[in-house]
């Protein structure tokens, strides 16, 4: 057997600036709302919506024009206010008493928090109920599912920024067969960039057939498992 | 360290030395920036300015006494021996709370600020302030009364101009509680109603009403004129006093508490099994009990079901007047939304406030929330209140769960719909009766899931994805001319939706 190039993982650091954010309708409401600090009920807003939908993105855009850091909410402790607004990142696994006194102690000063998670607040498996009755008073801007035009933007990005050349036709061929989700583009140009070096021959339909097979949609719940088990890349 | 704050920047030297001076403290910043990284110094000193130099003290003033108080304890000692490497005759560098703009914020306040009692012999509820504020007479806030008068705490808790006795809105459940705040509104301290402790569920109106009847204590007009109340959370007084423990300042802490005519501690639970903290309470609950001064306090419970509060704590919590919240009824929810709507200035339909009075049960807090959320919404979004946009805004919070629609379920549901079976889902069939009820499958498979196309053809009897593309734009365009189909679509859609 041929030696094969060692594939590391390469973890391109996010690049969380205003001018690469990808506008579309599913996340339109969601940057009205942050665009509108002022008008949030309680001075606070919770963005949510599905895992790689940008809302980490978005939280830095905000935290950006605010002036603050992003905290993130596993580890979260709270030590007292922020100095001009708060924004947390997985609030949903931020310690509860943490969270609720960084709400109480920004709305008794006024100053906005923004959070952001995978489930609306009102979902979140609270057991404090002083945080969980205001979770569930909160404003939320939800990202709704990607649309196709968000994707082929998406992709198109994610391969231009590893410097991968695929064809136009290539990419639609590959985001015919992918599951419709940002995350499976970004995994997909993951599994590019990956497979190529492995195979050392650049964009070819093998390459792309592999990556399709690496991101089958994973079996649902409630689905027949054995007809959806994804077909590992290391049988090819 | 010494923190007599406004009265040591009128002492600083004149401004000769001005430029020289302008030019260390840049090179001072540039090196803070450089050793705590761009972020850190963003966040935290930033809004660093400087006072001005005095023999060898340096002044440094923050914004708020919060940033100063973090910055004394995160960067002080680095600050120090900046300023040192710069000017070795510096041999400390004071924080202070102010801004550059020369007027310190003590200087603003000091004509607001009774000099705190520091003598119990002062009678309470003489009238203090004299001269009402002129401006904007109900912006007072309830501030820490510092005997030195020194610095208006920039991080004092603000009271909620909402949150009146106008504003709150009365029911069985809340009558007595209400009735009793109002009490201790008019005659603080009086016989019976000290200290008031009042308890309830979560979001049923306890805030609401310590912040009323602070308000009420704090109007210029009030008759006998206003006083000076202290309101925090109890997380509040807890950080509080850590941070005053930190920075070896609990007597400063102590006699900023002892100095109010009122205190009103909010949430009382939080002091549950913090030992310290309950201490210390306790001391400054006697020290203002025994000089007759008025203390408020809520909980969400009762102080005998507060367990983890000391025995002492919780017999003298309950030896004033103990009052509770019930739960609301459901007049009592369609009154308070009533209430809210009307203030608002806005017309929503009596169906809305209804859905949302049958539907949001759990307490006030979450009732006024989605209120507020439907009033922004509409606002933002330039819609009207409906019950359609109702359900739209609301769903996290009327639904348990957002349902991932699965592609049987839209089978199923289709196949019901259209009265044919569900095995000519997969069947390789192709008359119009069941090829079109299949092709609405596939398009709300691709609306309503993100599973990829050839997953989707493979539940339909391993149709290929092209199929699924063809089967999408083909019921696509069905929709644009026939009106009832489209209908039909919808009506499925929103079906499986809810």
């Amino acid at each position: 057997m041929m030696p094969r190039q060692f594939a590391l993982p390469f973890a391109l650091s996010q690049d969380y600036a205003e001018s690469s954010f990808l506008h579309a309708p599913c996340n339109e409401a969601a940057l009205i709302w942050l665009a509108q600090t002022q008008d949030w009920p309680m001075h606070r807003l919770a963005l949510w919506g599905r895992e790689g939908s940008g809302k980490s993105h978005l939280l830095h855009i905000w935290a950006n024009r605010q002036g603050c850091a992003v905290l993130r909410g596993p580890g979260l402790r709270f030590t007292g206010p922020e100095p001009v607004a708060a924004a947390v990142d997985d609030a949903d696994y931020a310690p509860e008493a943490d969270l609720l006194h960084l709400l109480n102690a920004m709305a008794e000063l006024g100053r906005p928090v923004l959070i952001a998670a995978r489930a609306a607040p009102a979902r979140w498996p609270t057991v404090l109920p002083d945080l969980a009755s205001r979770l569930r008073a909160m404003t939320t801007a939800e990202i709704l599912p990607a649309d196709d035009d968000l994707l082929r933007a998406l992709l198109s990005r994610l391969l231009r920024e590893r410097q991968l050349r695929v064809t136009d036709e290539m990419q639609s061929w590959l985001r015919l067969r992918l599951p419709r989700t940002q995350q499976a583009m970004y995994q997909a140009a993951a599994q590019v960039d990956r497979l190529t070096l492995l195979f050392g021959r650049g964009m070819t339909m093998q390459v792309a057939r592999a990556v399709v097979a690496a991101l089958q949609d994973p079996p649902a719940l409630d689905e027949d498992f054995a007809s959806a088990l994804p077909v590992s890349v290391g049988l090819l | 360290m010494d923190y007599r704050g406004a009265s040591f920047v009128n002492d600083v030297t004149p401004s000769s030395a001005a430029p020289q001076l302008a030019t260390i403290w840049a090179r001072v910043r540039g090196r803070l920036q450089q050793q705590v990284g761009e972020v850190e110094y963003r966040t935290w000193l930033r809004q660093m300015t400087m006072a001005g130099i005095s023999g060898d003290e340096v002044t440094v003033l923050l914004p708020t006494r919060f940033l100063r108080d973090w910055v004394r304890s995160h960067y002080g000692e680095l600050l120090t021996t900046l300023w040192q490497a710069e000017t070795p005759n510096v041999r400390r560098v004071v924080l202070n709370v102010g801004s550059e703009a020369g007027e310190s914020p003590a200087n603003a306040l000091a004509e607001s600020v009774s000099p705190a009692p520091k003598t119990a012999e002062l009678h309470y509820f003489e009238p203090r302030h004299a001269e009402p504020r002129t401006a904007e007479p109900r912006s007072i806030e309830p501030r820490w009364a510092d005997p030195r008068g020194d610095e208006r705490p920039a991080d004092a808790a603000t009271l909620d101009p909402r949150f009146t006795f106008e504003s709150f809105v009365v029911g069985k459940p809340n009558e007595f509680a209400c009735a009793c705040a109002r009490r201790v509104a008019e005659l603080p301290a009086s016989q019976g109603f000290n200290p008031l402790f009042l308890y309830g569920g979560v979001g049923l109106g306890k805030t609401h009403l310590m912040h009323a009847i602070a308000w009420e204590l704090t109007d210029p007009k009030r008759p006998g004129g206003p006083l000076t109340v202290t309101y925090m959370s109890a997380e509040r007084f807890m950080y509080r006093f850590i941070a005053a423990i930190r920075a070896n300042a609990t007597i400063d802490f102590k006699e900023q508490l002892r100095a109010s005519h009122v205190l009103m501690i909010d949430d009382l639970q939080f002091l549950v099994g913090k030992d310290a903290t309950q201490e210390e309470f306790f001391h400054t609950f006697n020290a203002l009990v025994d000089a007759g001064r008025q203390i408020v306090v809520s909980a969400d419970k009762s102080p005998a079901d507060l367990s983890g509060l000391e025995e002492r704590v919780r017999t003298r919590l309950g030896c004033g007047m103990v009052a509770d919240l019930h739960a609301t009824t459901f007049e009592l929810r369609v009154s308070i939304l009533g209430a809210k709507a009307a203030k608002a200035g806005l017309d929503i339909p009596p169906k809305v406030l209804e859905f949302l009075s049958h539907k949001i049960t759990s307490n006030v807090r979450e009732l006024e929330g989605a209120l507020n959320r439907l009033i922004a919404h509409a606002n933002l979004f330039n819609r009207s209140i409906t019950l359609e946009t109702t359900q739209e805004v609301l769903h996290d919070i009327l639904k348990a769960h957002d349902r991932r629609v699965t592609i049987e379920e839209i089978q199923r549901r289709v196949a019901e719909h259209y009265n044919i079976r569900l095995t000519d889902m997969a069947s390789p069939r192709r008359a119009r009766a069941v090829a079109r009820p299949r092709q609405v499958a596939m398009y709300l498979a691709k609306q309503l899931t993100s599973r990829s196309l050839p997953e989707i053809g493979r539940k339909f009897g391993n149709r290929d994805h092209t199929t699924v593309m063809h089967a999408v734009s083909r019921v696509g365009e069905l929709m644009a001319v026939e009106a009832a189909f489209a209908e039909d679509v919808e009506l499925l859609r929103r079906m499986l939706e809810s």
